[in-house]
């Protein structure tokens, strides 16, 4: 994550509202829309659809802090509640296929830490994100945000570990791919 | 697990292209999520609680005030406690009138707060005043399995708290010390 500061400030702000400190729940919101929000505009066409789905996340946040135990778990937490709202927001919209719906590649477990993908220029990687398949582009963006472990992004994506070395393998290709693409071009 | 430079979120966020009027909207919608806004209607329901508030206070007030001399004095004390009540109850109602909106801080943990403590006063009045006779003793029970309950949910929400809030002075300390270290010797150890 982008520093241990962060992450211990998050839990305190977690742990506060769970006590019901709506300030706390404040500073939460501040602290992480932006991540939120780059996640889920990811997943969701529209840009007024994907404020629309944050805030129906953040008012699922607010309903159920109070049964986050570990303060620990909040960003797999966040992450999850926000998928699940961008699904439910396709199923009424049916205007796109579920992230989940893609096929998976073979598992490849030992590419996830693959040295050397030269992916450091953040605006090449955004526009690369765009031209990735939905799986492939969701599993990027939780990698690049920093905020979870492989296991965690399992997690939220409801998939086995290898699952996500695999698209997180095939889609560091693909972005890579895309990036150099951009760079020739 | 990561290879990639820390700052590298903070970049690719910034990348992100957001619409003013949609983002204005938004922040419209979240400040009113967490001040929750009242309907015409609602908001007239609070201004009418606030005068209820007002008329069981001057009466409950009145009443113990004027009450004869002989009458027992857990009698008195209840309906003081109700005047009280009511007084509590009018300015929350009038607070939350004037402001058409519910404070979620500060207005449901005083009303809450007043709707449980009040019953409890009452009871434990109820108890005391119960004559030392067989009606009595019943009195005294049905009082204990209310008073037990409120005792039982109250403990157990005074120890989940301090739990919480031993937790968090715990993460105050872990987060004084990660500001510490990052002061001292730059970014601490990476997840």
């Amino acid at each position: 994550m982008g520093g241990s500061k962060d992450t211990i400030y998050a839990q305190l702000l977690a742990l506060r509202c769970r006590q019901g400190n709506v300030d706390a729940f404040e500073q939460l919101v501040r602290l992480w829309e932006a991540r939120l929000f780059y996640y889920i505009r990811r997943l969701v066409d529209q840009e007024a659809d994907a404020w629309d789905v944050l805030q129906k996340t953040w008012i699922k946040a607010l309903r159920g802090i109070r049964s986050l135990k570990d303060p620990k778990a909040l960003p797999c937490w966040l992450y999850t509640l926000a998928r699940r709202t961008v699904i439910d927001h396709s199923r009424r919209a049916s205007d796109r296929p579920l992230p989940e719906d893609f096929a998976d590649e073979s598992a490849d477990p030992s590419s996830a830490d693959e040295p050397g993908l030269a992916l450091d220029n953040a605006e090449a990687v955004h526009r690369a994100l765009a031209g990735l398949s939905p799986p492939h582009r969701e599993v990027l963006t939780l990698f690049f945000l920093q905020d979870l472990t492989l296991e965690e992004i399992a997690a939220v994506l409801d998939v086995p570990v290898g699952t996500v070395k695999s698209r997180l393998h095939y889609a560091r290709r693909a972005a890579r791919a895309a990036v150099h693409e951009e760079g020739h071009s | 697990m990561n290879s990639i430079p820390n700052d590298f979120r903070e970049r690719l966020i910034r990348c992100e292209s957001m619409t003013p009027a949609y983002r204005q909207k938004y922040e419209e919608e979240m400040r009113a999520m967490l001040e929750k806004k009242l309907t015409g209607v609602r908001r007239w329901v609070w201004g009418l609680s606030a005068v209820m508030g007002v008329a069981f206070a001057v009466l409950f007030g009145t009443v113990a005030i004027v009450l004869p001399a002989e009458f027992p004095w857990e009698g008195r004390l209840g309906f003081a406690a109700g005047a009280l009540f009511g007084i509590g109850w009018a300015v929350l109602g009038i607070r939350v009138f004037r402001r058409g909106s519910i404070d979620l801080k500060f207005d449901t943990g005083a009303a809450a707060g007043m709707a449980w403590g009040l019953p409890v006063v009452l009871v434990t009045l109820f108890m005391v005043s119960a004559p030392e006779d067989i009606i009595g003793l019943r009195m005294i029970l049905c009082g204990l399995v209310f008073l037990v309950m409120g005792a039982a949910f109250l403990i157990r929400h005074v120890i989940e708290l301090s739990e919480l809030k031993t937790r968090e002075k715990l993460l105050e300390i872990e987060y004084r010390l990660a500001e510490l270290a990052e002061r001292i010797g730059g970014p601490t150890s990476e997840k």
